[in-house]
């Protein structure tokens, strides 16, 4: 009897141990299901990432929605750009992404990092583009300036008004708090500017030289921002009356809701961001399709009319009206007093610049 | 009457909870416990095996001040969600249940709208040109606005706003098992409102402070967007920082930073518990 309560009793709790385990495992099954679906070949979708909003909504009435309609291709879209998150999805395995949107800097130490997939150029219409705009392992989605935007309530364009990036130093004609973006990006050019390099000898920027100019502007900055959408939101309620800004974000609301903003141009920084196919992506030749839609003058200059940015392509700009170009990154004019953001500096000094930042910022 | 002879029923209940607590330890372990260690192992390992990271994270100046700036904005918030939940919670469990629960509605109407749509409310309320300055200097209480926003206040309003419901929570529950004829009897004897509170309801509500503001500390160690959209620079969080080694694929600093962290956070509870005593969070709390 008691041997059979014994072995009745490790039955028992084997029993318990077992549903313990099959739930487990059970969990297990689901999860690796949900990872592992399949993605055929056949698959009519393309999963794209960018940094969404109304770039999103954008992108999707120029160039999407038709090429949906052109090619029966569904365009799958997500937001924002995350770089963390293309890392863990190459590494494990799991890429949800067949195309990402991502800025110059990291563009370099993704593809060094092997998280980008080598592009099938010959699918491009790369006579199209400038040479700079393509490379192995991705493709222009436009070049952007960081310009410096002020409240015309504050100072009329009819008055003296701001003019040149410099003009943040200027309390004495400009007085009021400043708007910096809270990153090591454009402040190290800004201030290497302020302490007299000349434009085309910014790199390699000398830290220390601009931090000493920096110090100066420091007392003066309002608000450091974090996304695109406070930058001109805080200028708007005259939290700052000047701050720097990426060029489409006033242009934006300034073409829709007549929005009190200037846009001075001179020693603005230009930046590029890229499109890119992840390592692994599920619908590579999908997304190859996708980029070389995305490529076109004509709905390029259908972009550029509603955001602000145009892509790559060389023929964009003789489509477009003289009101629409003067707002552009990429227009003559500006380019003369612009600097063009040196990737390979920023691809290798970038994470140790963005640290000494930090502790910059932080201080008292 | 059959049934309950059979010997094996008695036990096969005394498993039934092992059983029904089975898919909740699986989950726990498939989607915490194994990313955790992963994190831990990731710290020693990315980009090569050893020890770089912990000593490049102990001897990163910025990291320290940063993580002083968090204990400090958290203990900023208990304290302040403390001051505020207490007679709140007090009058809460004084009243009738049904106005209790019709008010205490309005305790945890913070989670009724996103976090975001919050943060940005109270940039239009407390913004160089807001709502709150704006009618200042209309009333002519002031000509120049107060600097509301982008700064420690507005950080801990914005948090404040967002734990005081734990608070109260914590608050209420303990003080609903308060045993009123204590108090009653203490009158009778003729103390004073003050003694009273001072010498019988406060200890015996001391659980709920301890459990509240243990909450309301840990959970405003791990504010992100509170600090980043409300804050300056100077209010930069760990979280803040350890987010922007990850966007870096500074994987290696960014995860021991993260452990170093959770170290902290577990070394504030020992402490704790050495001074106060876990099991004093839950004792008294609903004995009535």
């Amino acid at each position: 009897m008691v041997k059979r309560t014994m072995v009745k009793r490790i039955t028992e709790t084997t029993v318990t141990a077992a549903t313990g385990v099959a739930a487990l495992a059970a969990a297990i099954g689901v999860a690796a299901l949900i990872a592992a679906t399949p993605a055929k070949a056949q698959d009519q979708v393309v999963y794209i990432n960018s940094s969404g909003g109304v770039l999103d909504d954008i992108n999707r009435k120029i160039h999407w929605d038709p090429f949906t309609q052109a090619t029966g291709i569904k365009v799958v879209a997500s937001a924002p750009v995350d770089d963390a998150k293309l890392k863990a999805m190459v590494t494990s395995g799991n890429v949800e992404w067949d195309i990402t949107e991502i800025d110059d800097g990291d563009f370099l130490r993704a593809a060094k990092a092997g998280l980008l997939a080598k592009l099938d150029l010959s699918k491009l219409p790369t006579s199209e583009l400038p040479t700079d705009a393509v490379t192995d392992y991705g493709v222009w989605d436009g070049p952007y300036t960081t310009i410096l935007t002020w409240n015309t309530t504050v100072f009329p364009l009819s008055g003296k008004h701001p003019t040149t990036l410099m003009d943040l130093w200027n309390q004495k004609d400009f007085p009021g708090p400043r708007c910096l973006w809270k990153d090591a990006f454009d402040n190290l050019e800004l201030g290497a500017m302020h302490a007299g390099v000349p434009r085309d000898k910014v790199y390699p920027i000398n830290q220390d030289t601009a931090y000493k100019e920096l110090d100066k502007l420091k007392k003066d900055v309002g608000v450091w921002w974090t996304t695109g959408a406070q930058s001109v939101q805080a200028i708007v309620n005259r939290d700052c009356v000047m701050g720097t800004a990426w060029n489409g974000r006033p242009y934006q609301l300034i073409v829709k809701d007549k929005a009190p903003l200037g846009i001075a141009w001179d020693d603005a920084i230009l930046r590029t961001s890229w499109w890119a196919i992840p390592k692994g992506a599920k619908h590579f030749d999908n997304a190859m399709k996708l980029l070389a839609w995305m490529q076109d003058a004509h709905r390029q200059a259908a972009q550029a009319t509603l955001s602000g940015y145009a892509g790559g392509n060389k023929g964009t700009a003789a489509l477009l009206p003289e009101n629409v170009q003067q707002y552009l990154a990429t227009s003559p004019a500006h380019l003369a007093t612009t600097v063009v953001s040196d990737d390979t500096w920023w691809g290798t000094n970038g994470p140790a610049a963005e640290k000494r930042f930090t502790g910059w910022v932080i201080a008292q | 009457m059959r049934r309950a002879a059979r010997p094996g029923d008695g036990r096969w209940m005394r498993f039934l909870p092992f059983i029904l607590v089975a898919p909740g330890v699986a989950l726990v372990l498939l989607l915490f416990l194994y990313p955790l260690l992963r994190l831990v192992a990731e710290s020693f390992l990315d980009p090569v095996p050893g020890f770089d990271n912990y000593v490049a994270v102990v001897t990163d100046p910025t990291l320290w001040q940063i993580l002083e700036t968090t204990l400090i904005i958290s203990a900023q918030c208990t304290v302040v969600t403390l001051l505020l939940a207490y007679p709140v919670s007090y009058l809460l469990s004084r009243l009738p249940r049904s106005r209790a629960n019709l008010l205490m509605m309005f305790v945890l109407l913070p989670f009724w709208t996103s976090l975001l749509v919050r943060m940005y409310a109270w940039m239009v309320l407390l913004g160089r040109h807001g709502v709150i300055n704006e009618a200042l200097i209309d009333m002519g209480l002031t000509t120049r606005p107060y600097p509301l926003l982008y700064n420690r206040f507005a950080v801990i309003v914005g948090m404040s706003h967002f734990l005081l419901p734990f608070m109260v929570l914590s608050l209420y529950s303990t003080m609903l098992g308060i045993d009123r004829s204590l108090i009653e009897a203490a009158s009778c004897m003729g103390s004073s409102f003050r003694q009273t509170f001072l010498r019988i309801y406060l200890p015996l509500s001391l659980p709920g402070v301890y459990a509240g503001c243990l909450l309301v500390f840990i959970l405003a160690m791990g504010f992100y967007i509170t600090p980043a959209l409300l804050g300056s620079p100077q209010e930069t969080t760990i979280s803040v920082y350890i987010q922007q080694q990850i966007q870096l694929l500074n994987w290696g600093e960014g995860t021991a930073m993260a452990v170093v962290l959770v170290a902290i956070v577990v070394g504030l509870f020992v402490v704790y518990d050495r001074l106060l005593g876990f099991d004093r969070l839950f004792r008294d709390v609903g004995t009535r």
